[in-house]
């Protein structure tokens, strides 16, 4: 068993899987990874599982050190990372994995466009499991890792590996699967129960108008700033689905994340579709985004092509 | 939004992997659900007049519609704990509550007539949501409905005693916050790793206690 040793934190990296569902009558939000689609890819380049437990790095990455060999893989948002080894610097890839010789620093630097970057590592990051994940909920009182953000001198304990792949594609078809459907910055939405509560001359400056992306976002909303105030008539408070997308009186559009309030009293104007739910994780402040309304059948349709396109890409580990 | 009433549940989509099914007793009708779940259930969330069937994505929303709807003809099925009584150590006002002397002054009440109608009054945890260990309260006195901030402020600290709208509750871990502050408790809301994480749950009845240090 090996270890990643932080040496310099990034702004803001925690450990993340597929997260915790089940837990929401608890008030427990799922957590989880904000682009599962980033961390599939990186844990499926190294041999890993689906769920495995991968390093979430935001805005600007970490510098790790190996304390043993590691196979590891990058895959998210651009950026360009190396490895110092023995007084030598190597640019390493992204979407595509390699090895890190133990006393190798990994130097993930500034995340460039985008704002998410996942580090798998083979064998999968071995924290305790809280409430049946590993994922770290920043907005909750966890213990240890699953509470709070990496810092400096942290050890993050790796599990056995399992084997490699026998193949890995092209890192540019990897590359462009990303773009597509992590990157996008038009995101498809269905009404919301509340969609009624949106004054019609409001709608055109809502859907299919360029919103900004507020430096108040978190992965527990993204928040879009631009769209008209409204005062809503007082509601209560009800439970809030992935993807839910809040509006409150100040006009905000919130794009609820994976650390979302299982509940909130925010009218639902709106839901994101399953298929672009990972490309709210990828939204940087300042960034533009569109809201694009689309049907039930084809927001289906849209999530098992993107599901079938990654598997016939990079085939998951049988369970 | 549903009227109270006795109208029978109703089930529409909630965005692409979830249903939205209205109810009077939304506790009743999770109950009624979990005796027989669904394929692809993930979660089974309570509000205050609807509930939330999430599903994992790609689910065929209007089959599990159908596989659910027998659940939604029975309702015979009661909450599953005795409730317990909970008493919530307070310390209002001052930095603990910073929204206290404003909202006494707009509702034109003295601090403490404040303080008094809300610590008298006999609370009960309507459902868990919003945060870990969150429960919202409802046995609220009418004077002191107060409307949730137009914008949550971005840090609202562990064990704030709050108020919006029907409800009371206690903010479990410091978080982004819409409602109003009144106070604060030392106790632990929500402890991931106790065998209950949840120091209260749906039906058991709360009251506030005012201190003047908060008790460990």
């Amino acid at each position: 068993m090996t270890a990643l040793r932080v040496i310099t934190p990034g702004l803001q990296s925690s450990i993340q899987d597929l997260g915790r569902p089940g837990f929401a009558s608890l008030g427990v939000a799922p957590s989880g990874a904000a682009d599962h689609l980033s961390l599939r890819i990186a844990n499926r380049l190294v041999g890993n599982p689906d769920h495995s437990a991968t390093i979430e790095c935001t805005l600007s990455g970490d510098t790790f050190r190996a304390e043993g060999a590691a196979r590891v893989a990058l895959a998210g948002a651009d950026a360009s990372p190396l490895i110092r080894r023995a007084g030598s610097t190597l640019a390493v890839p992204l979407f595509q994995p390699f090895t890190l010789l133990p006393g190798d620093e990994l130097v993930l630097g500034p995340i460039l466009s985008g704002c998410r970057l996942y580090l798998a590592i083979a064998g999968g990051v071995d924290t305790p499991p809280v409430l049946a994940s590993r994922s770290a909920h920043l907005a909750a009182a966890f213990p240890n890792l699953t509470g709070r953000p990496l810092r400096e001198g942290d050890s993050i304990p790796i599990g056995a590996p399992t084997p490699p792949p026998r193949s890995t594609p092209d890192p540019a078809s990897l590359r462009r699967f990303i773009a597509a459907h992590s990157l996008r910055t038009t995101f498809r939405v269905l009404p919301g129960p509340d969609a009624a509560l949106i004054p019609p001359e409001h709608a055109p400056a809502i859907f299919d108008s360029h919103l900004t992306v507020s430096a108040r976002s978190s992965r527990v909303g993204v928040r879009l700033v631009g769209g008209p105030a409204c005062t809503h008539p007082p509601r209560t408070s009800e439970p809030t689905p992935p993807g839910a997308v809040q509006r409150t009186p100040e006009g905000e559009l919130i794009l609820l994340g994976p650390e979302r309030p299982v509940t909130g009293g925010y009218p639902l104007v709106a839901s994101v579709i399953a298929a672009d739910i990972p490309a709210i994780g990828q939204l940087r402040p300042g960034a533009r985004a569109r809201l694009a309304p689309i049907t039930l059948d084809a927001a289906r349709t849209l999530l098992i092509d993107q599901q079938q396109a990654l598997d016939a890409l990079l085939p998951p580990l049988p369970a | 939004m549903p009227a109270e009433g006795p109208s029978p549940p109703s089930i529409q989509p909630l965005g692409d992997s979830a249903l939205r099914i209205a109810a009077p007793n939304p506790a009743l009708v999770r109950h009624a659900i979990l005796a027989a779940p669904p394929a692809g259930l993930l979660d089974l969330v309570c509000g205050h007049h609807t509930l939330a069937a999430i599903f994992s994505p790609g689910i065929d929303l209007a089959r599990a519609a159908a596989a659910i709807a027998p659940a939604l003809a029975r309702q015979d099925l009661a909450p599953c704990h005795p409730p317990r009584t909970i008493d919530i150590p307070t310390l209002y006002g001052g930095p603990s509550g910073p929204d206290l002397l404003p909202l006494a002054s707009s509702l034109g009440l003295s601090p403490q007539a404040l303080i008094d109608l809300h610590a008298s009054a006999s609370y009960t945890v309507r459902f868990m949501g919003f945060a870990p260990g969150f429960a919202y309260l409802e046995g609220l006195p009418a004077q002191l409905r107060v409307q949730r901030l137009d914008s949550p402020r971005p840090r609202v600290p562990a064990g704030t005693v709050a108020i919006a709208g029907p409800y009371s509750g206690i903010y479990p871990a410091d978080s982004p916050g819409g409602w109003r502050l009144l106070g604060r408790t030392n106790l632990t809301l929500f402890d991931p790793l106790a065998a209950s994480p949840t120091l209260l749950q749906p039906g058991d009845r709360v009251r506030f206690i005012p201190t003047r240090v908060p008790t460990p």
